[in-house]
């Protein structure tokens, strides 16, 4: 220690302070993996959602909302995990299903999580007037048809709302949600 | 020392590899999704996916380092991230300035592409970039390290590698953001650096904006020549930038500006010191507009225009007439115009064409210089056609396509580009097939009128395997030859430009790279070997396996461990690079002569806090090349200037604070 350069001990000092300093400033904060999150987010939008006609319908006579996922296996797996782990009697009550163009237009929501955007707007044209509640997680999706667009800000997901395009699907967005999300008129 | 590395080596790897049993823990997946959305709200994302996964299928080989990546690495400039990559390395040229080296090739004078936010950043006499305390890193987003030719795409510079950054959108901003940098290497400041930026979104708008200056010095370490007359870089090596970039996107219109002045000061000059240091300045402004406009919906058209104007090397101080050759002030403008369109007929189909022009002026200022055309004013132009087809059926993607440019001296030459790739389940490989070249710049023309376009082939195969959903490890093998290789050459008295017969590398990049909830890393190594015909200015006497400057054996080690919460993360990380060779003063011969440089380990640790004390304040501190050793830039070419020092071990502090409007 003693052959250290003054320099490094000055360093290894303000470095040790450093610590200090940060574990004074912030305790440990809630922080999730990238599909645990992404699928809260989904589950939590089925309830400031009313759906239109016989999605309506079966919302309104308590069946399970129907979640399908398209593009991304691993977000499927975590909602499916994460829908399975609530309590028996939560309410509402989901059901995740695959991707087959069938069970994208009748499900309520679906999430379309391409990495490639041609392929994500080729999902939201023939979703066009199924009346489903549509997300993506692509810049610029909001303005070319996505109901919900997920985008990311300091680490944290934020999401924009095409209300012209919520309309046009017969969804109902509530107010909370549309205070929480940027609005795209 | 080696008992010192050993231990250094230990702990480095038993803080990588234990990490995840220190610091285990999870959330219970219920408990998250119980959470209301306004809690959800101001909850972290971690352990996001490796932007690696994404580019399995992608058509070349490519590394990706995101602004978070930069940040943890507490990067000082882009010499510490190309450390990071394998197969890239740092070397010298005349005057101290540093340049890129690829997979073994001296890549400095228009063999590599720097883009910023899609403008050329290459100069235009020589079409280098120099490296150092130049181009702010912190104002960058993500940058892409693309290996292997770029020409079909992007043209004459991308014959090697290119590299693509992109700086921070108005919408990544969203307020002002203040940043600073000091480094304290052990006799006098690395790098003391500010800037501002302010970035906005409004509607559909997107507004953007940095400014950054600063000073620096290139080393703290003493220098030889090839007379053996020393100087001490701490005195005679400043590296001052000055930077500036604004831009505005908005309903598919893009402009950007770019000003860059990079003034170093400097005694090396072409390896025998001059009396006096003399200030060396880079400037460059750089102006883009483009607009995309989509007729149908399966077909995009986007028209193009860039201006592009260079000093370089300026040295226009009265004294410096006193001393050949380095008197030099000339000024290039180019104006660059093109229209690329890209349709889409079927979902698996994407076709693109383009055309492209451009029209570089140059003009001599220094007394008494002339071109070649006896004038101090001459013009180039060049013209170029370009197009692919990417075809992605089920059981495979198809790229081909190639690209043909001509100009008015140099001539005109094709490249093709094939790749074929696909990812099956956590598998994927690639095969790609592609030539590049470089057309003669301004100033090698010069030199030599009748200089040729270099031409580059270069074939590549990689396979990668995602273990898990943590793990990934991929391997790519390749093999560069280069035709008619333009090589610089400096007898002591003249400088001279010519076409060599051949030149090439081949060997392989492998790497390993984890992603846990607490800690990620990324392990690679590079190797490479010489082909058989080298030009004998990058030959090392008696040993034909390697090139002089460059290291066959690279290793790449970073390791970045979040502490007690998310927003502390300390990194680790190692470069060693094995012996290289270069020519230095020999004293007892009192001339230049081949010398081995030992191996090198550059040994950095860099503490980060985010939110420190605040919201929108982050901070860190780090300690670069810990060991303290004396690793040295080689010029790799025999053109008498002897090694330039790197910085010495140097305590880093940088600061960010963002304020959100």
């Amino acid at each position: 220690m003693k052959n250290l350069p003054m320099i490094v001990r000055v360093a290894g000092g303000l470095l040790f302070v450093t610590y200090l300093w940060g574990m004074a400033a912030h305790g440990a904060e809630l922080a999730a993996s990238r599909n645990q999150l992404l699928a809260a987010f989904v589950l939590n939008f089925a309830k400031f959602t009313s759906w239109q006609g016989a999605k309506f319908k079966a919302q309104a006579e308590g069946a399970s909302i129907q979640i399908a996922v398209a593009g991304d296996a691993d977000f499927a797996e975590k909602l499916t995990e994460v829908v399975k782990a609530r309590a028996a009697d939560a309410k509402p009550s989901f059901q995740v299903s695959s991707a087959s163009m069938e069970s994208l237009k009748s499900a309520n929501i679906v999430v379309s999580l391409y990495g490639e955007e041609d392929k994500n707007l080729d999902i939201l044209k023939k979703l066009k007037g199924c009346q489903c509640l549509t997300v993506t997680f692509q810049e610029g999706l909001a303005s070319k048809g996505s109901v919900i667009n997920f985008y990311t800000e300091d680490d944290k997901f934020r999401f924009e709302i095409n209300l012209s395009k919520s309309k046009s699907e017969n969804l109902e967005i509530s107010s909370l949600l549309l205070k929480l999300g940027k609005v795209i008129p | 020392m080696r008992n010192f590395i050993c231990a250094s080596s230990f702990i480095f790897f038993f803080i990588v590899f234990h990490a995840p049993l220190l610091f285990a823990a999870s959330n219970n997946p219920a408990e998250i999704s119980d959470l209301d959305l306004e809690s959800l709200m101001n909850v972290k994302i971690e352990g996001a996916t490796l932007e690696k996964y994404s580019l399995a299928e992608a058509p070349a080989t490519v590394t990706v380092f995101t602004s978070k990546d930069i940040q943890r690495i507490g990067a000082r400039s882009l010499i510490d991230v190309l450390n990071l990559i394998p197969g890239l390395s740092v070397a010298t040229d005349t005057q101290g300035v540093l340049g890129i080296a690829v997979r073994g090739m001296w890549a400095h004078e228009g063999k590599t592409l720097l883009l910023i936010d899609g403008e050329e950043m290459n100069e235009l006499s020589f079409n280098t970039f120099p490296l150092g305390n130049n181009f702010p890193i912190d104002t960058i987003e993500r940058i892409e390290f693309i290996k292997g030719p770029g020409s079909a795409v992007h043209g004459g510079y991308a014959e090697l590698a290119t590299i693509n950054i992109i700086t921070k959108s108005g919408k990544e901003v969203d307020g002002i953001v203040l940043n600073g940098n000091y480094g304290q290497m052990q006799r006098t400041y690395g790098e003391r650096n500010g800037g501002i930026g302010f970035g906005k979104s409004f509607q559909n708008w997107d507004v953007s904006s940095y400014f950054s200056a600063g000073e620096g010095h290139q080393s703290d370490r003493e220098y030889t020549d090839s007379q053996g007359s020393k100087f001490d870089f701490r005195d005679n090596g400043k590296a001052d930038p000055i930077y500036a970039n604004l831009g505005v996107d908005g309903y598919g219109l893009h402009l950007k500006g770019i000003y860059t002045r990079y003034k170093m000061t400097d005694r090396t000059a072409y390896g025998t010191n001059t009396i006096r240091a003399f200030d060396d300045v880079f400037e460059g402004i750089h102006l883009g507009a483009k607009y995309e406009v989509r007729p149908i919906s399966t077909l995009s058209v986007v028209p193009e225009f860039h201006f592009h104007q260079n000093k370089v090397w300026n040295e226009t101080d009265d004294s410096a007439k006193a001393v050949a050759q380095l008197f030099y002030d000339t000024l290039v403008q180019e104006y660059r115009g093109g229209i690329s369109t890209r349709w889409q007929p079927l979902q698996n189909l994407v076709a693109y064409f383009g055309v492209e022009g451009r029209i570089q002026n140059a003009t001599d200022r220094a007394p008494g210089s002339v071109f070649k055309n006896g004038l101090t004013k001459i013009s180039y132009y060049r013209n170029a056609v370009f197009s692919e087809l990417n075809w992605n059926p089920e059981f495979a993607n198809f790229s081909a396509g190639g690209r043909y440019e001509s100009q008015n001296i140099g001539g005109g030459q094709i490249v093709p580009r094939l790749s074929v790739t696909k990812a099956w389940g956590g598998l994927h490989s690639k095969l790609i097939y592609s030539w590049g070249f470089r057309q003669p710049g301004v100033e090698n023309l010069r030199f030599n009128p009748a200089l040729k376009p270099e031409l580059t082939k270069v074939a590549e195969a990689e396979v990668g395997y995602q273990w898990n959903k943590f793990i990934l490890s991929n391997l790519n093998l390749y093999n560069v030859t280069l035709d008619r290789p333009i090589i610089y050459n400096y007898s002591g008295t003249t400088q001279s430009y010519r076409n060599a017969s051949m030149a090439g590398t081949y060997g392989f990049e492998t790497a390993l790279l984890g992603n846990f909830q607490w800690f990620d890393f990324n392990l690679n190594y590079s190797y490479f070997k010489t082909r058989a015909s080298e030009p004998t200015d990058y030959a090392v006497p008696d040993h034909p396996e390697t090139l002089l400057g460059m290291a066959n054996h690279k290793v790449g080690m970073n390791a970045n461990v979040r502490l007690w919460d998310q927003y502390t993360r300390l990194n680790l990380s190692n470069t060693f690079y094995s012996k290289r060779f270069g020519y230095e003063y020999n004293a007892a011969l009192g001339a230049m002569k081949i010398k081995d440089f030992s191996e090198a380990f550059l040994v950095n640790a860099y503490l980060e806090r985010e939110h420190f004390f605040f919201d929108g304040l982050s901070a860190g501190l780090g300690v670069f090349n810990i060991l303290n050793q004396d690793f040295r830039y080689i010029q790799p070419y025999n053109g008498s200037h002897p090694s330039v020092p790197s910085p010495s071990r140097e305590v880093v502090a940088k600061a960010e604070y963002k304020i959100h409007l």
